[in-house]
């Protein structure tokens, strides 16, 4: 399920949790963990960071719920841009990947890292695999096909026009396909 | 060229990849669009990226977070009950701060004087008090305050001719209804103008030479309330005005200023007596004014309804010979 797609009780949830029902809260925390922690994670590349902004988006869900109203804006998007949000204030707090983490810089891949291949899971491989991509190809890729977006979410998501998503997907892939051949 | 070429496959790979999403395999989709064929890496890239799908949270730490956000909501419930009734009790504390400040004000601004910072304050407290009140009464209310105010800076050494002549005013405003009103009522109309005849009579010996005209003007205009409130007859109930002794004025001298600028008070002055007010020569204050039928008597004034009997009128104090 995408980050995006609403729960059929989504609006309901959203009212009780405003009201602090703890059943609530637990539903829409349900819902959407998995996806905030999987895009996390796979910006990230670290699990227990992924975890600990994770838990930071849902406290500023609940500080932030009786602001939130729905104009056009799902709620599951909405969560994505704290998630969005918390994981710039990491890196600005980390000095290691300034506001321009998110730019497109076209640059290649901004870290290496070697890890022997047979430690590593399925996961570790695929976030070891995104780290060639450029920060704005891994952003892309990240939100649609771990996070499950479409690529209309993506694009707003990321502000761009559907175009410049469908042209960075491409190359992305085409990276992601070289870096594949040569690994195996 | 080439941008041409990419973006051509940019949107064969897309159509492919959502071949992918609804179910499709890769090589059904490649068999539906063969002119993908060259993408087949990328769409296999793809494939393999999304296997990454199955990364999730751990139940123990899903519920470890449900548990945490659940305890922060209950806290913030708690605060925001908090919140209110802090605000309430600041907002009811500045309120009273706030009416405390307004009606220490209000009583500062009441004893000033016309030239005082305080003193608009005082008339729109005033207004404000007058506008619930009968004309009547209204007018000999502010006619009353006004003259007291005139009393109190002149004590002062401080003139203010025009808040006597607005005094007068207010007197002249009920004179004409004095015998309709109240008895009450109309003994302290009647009490006011003996005190504002005793008091201008010291006023134009004491005030500064620049003064004495307006205040002479001022004496002028009381002498012409004298047929309302000196009849000739007298009333019935209350009988005609009898004098009242002002106190002596006494001067406090003051620094100057335009118009407080009063002189040293004469050598003496201060224990100058009241002059004896002369509204009535002994031995005509009860004397009756023959009485016009009752029917009459309702249009027409007191003390006109018939010539006056022979004898001595009443004369304003300080004007006789």
């Amino acid at each position: 399920m995408g980050l995006l797609t609403p729960h059929p009780d989504e609006k309901r949830w959203i009212a009780r949790a405003r009201q602090g029902d703890p059943e609530a809260i637990a539903a829409l925390y349900r819902h959407y963990a998995d996806g905030i922690y999987r895009y996390l994670f796979y910006r990230l590349g670290d699990a227990e960071t992924a975890e600990d902004l994770t838990a930071d988006v849902f406290l500023k869900m609940i500080e932030d719920l009786p602001r939130y109203e729905e104009r056009g804006l799902p709620f599951g998007a909405w969560l994505f841009r704290i998630a969005r949000a918390r994981l710039i204030d990491h890196w600005r707090r980390q000095h290691r990947h300034p506001t321009a983490a998110l730019e497109d810089t076209e640059t290649g891949p901004y870290v290496t890292r070697e890890v022997p291949e047979d430690a590593i899971d399925a996961s570790e491989m695929i976030e070891r695999a995104l780290r060639v991509l450029t920060p704005e190809q891994r952003e892309v890729i990240t939100l649609r096909f771990l996070v499950g977006m479409s690529l209309e979410e993506v694009a707003r998501a990321m502000g761009k026009t559907v175009g410049a998503v469908k042209a960075l997907q491409h190359r992305a892939l085409g990276t992601l396909a070289r870096y594949l051949e040569k690994a195996r | 060229m080439v941008r041409e070429t990419e973006i051509w496959e940019a949107e064969l790979l897309e159509r492919c990849l959502r071949r992918l999403e609804d179910g499709a395999d890769l090589e059904t989709c490649l068999r539906e669009i063969p002119e993908a064929a060259s993408l087949r890496p990328l769409l296999e890239a793809a494939l393999w990226v999304r296997r990454g799908q199955q990364v999730a949270l751990s139940p123990a730490a899903r519920e470890q977070l449900i548990r945490q956000g659940q305890a922060w909501t209950a806290q913030r419930q708690a605060a925001r009950r908090a919140v209110p009734m802090f605000r309430w009790a600041l907002a009811l504390a500045a309120f009273a701060g706030l009416l405390l400040g307004i009606l220490g004000l209000a009583a500062a601004a009441e004893a000033s004087l016309p030239d005082a910072p305080l003193y608009p304050l005082k008339r729109a407290v005033e207004a404000a008090l007058a506008a619930s009140m009968p004309p009547e009464e209204r007018a000999l209310w502010l006619a009353e305050r006004r003259w007291s105010e005139f009393e109190g800076a002149a004590a002062r050494g401080r003139w203010f001719p025009a808040v006597a002549e607005e005094s007068l005013q207010h007197l002249e405003e009920i004179a004409p209804r004095l015998s309709e009103g109240a008895p009450a009522w109309r003994g302290r109309a009647q009490a006011l103008y003996r005190r504002q005849g005793a008091f201008l009579e010291q006023a134009l010996r004491a005030a500064p030479p620049a003064l004495q005209a307006a205040l002479a003007h001022a004496r002028v205009r009381w002498d012409g309330l004298s047929p309302h409130f000196v009849p000739s007859g007298g009333d019935a109930e209350t009988g005609p005005p009898t004098p009242v002794a002002s106190p002596p004025l006494t001067l406090t001298p003051e620094p100057t200023r335009e118009m407080r600028g009063s002189p040293p008070t004469p050598s003496g002055g201060e224990k100058r007596e009241t002059p004896r007010p002369k509204h009535t020569p002994p031995g005509q204050e009860k004397r009756q004014t023959p009485r016009a039928p009752p029917g009459l008597q309702d249009r027409t004034p007191p003390g006109r309804e018939s010539k006056p009997p022979p004898g001595p009128k009443a004369t304003p104090p300080g004007r006789q010979k």
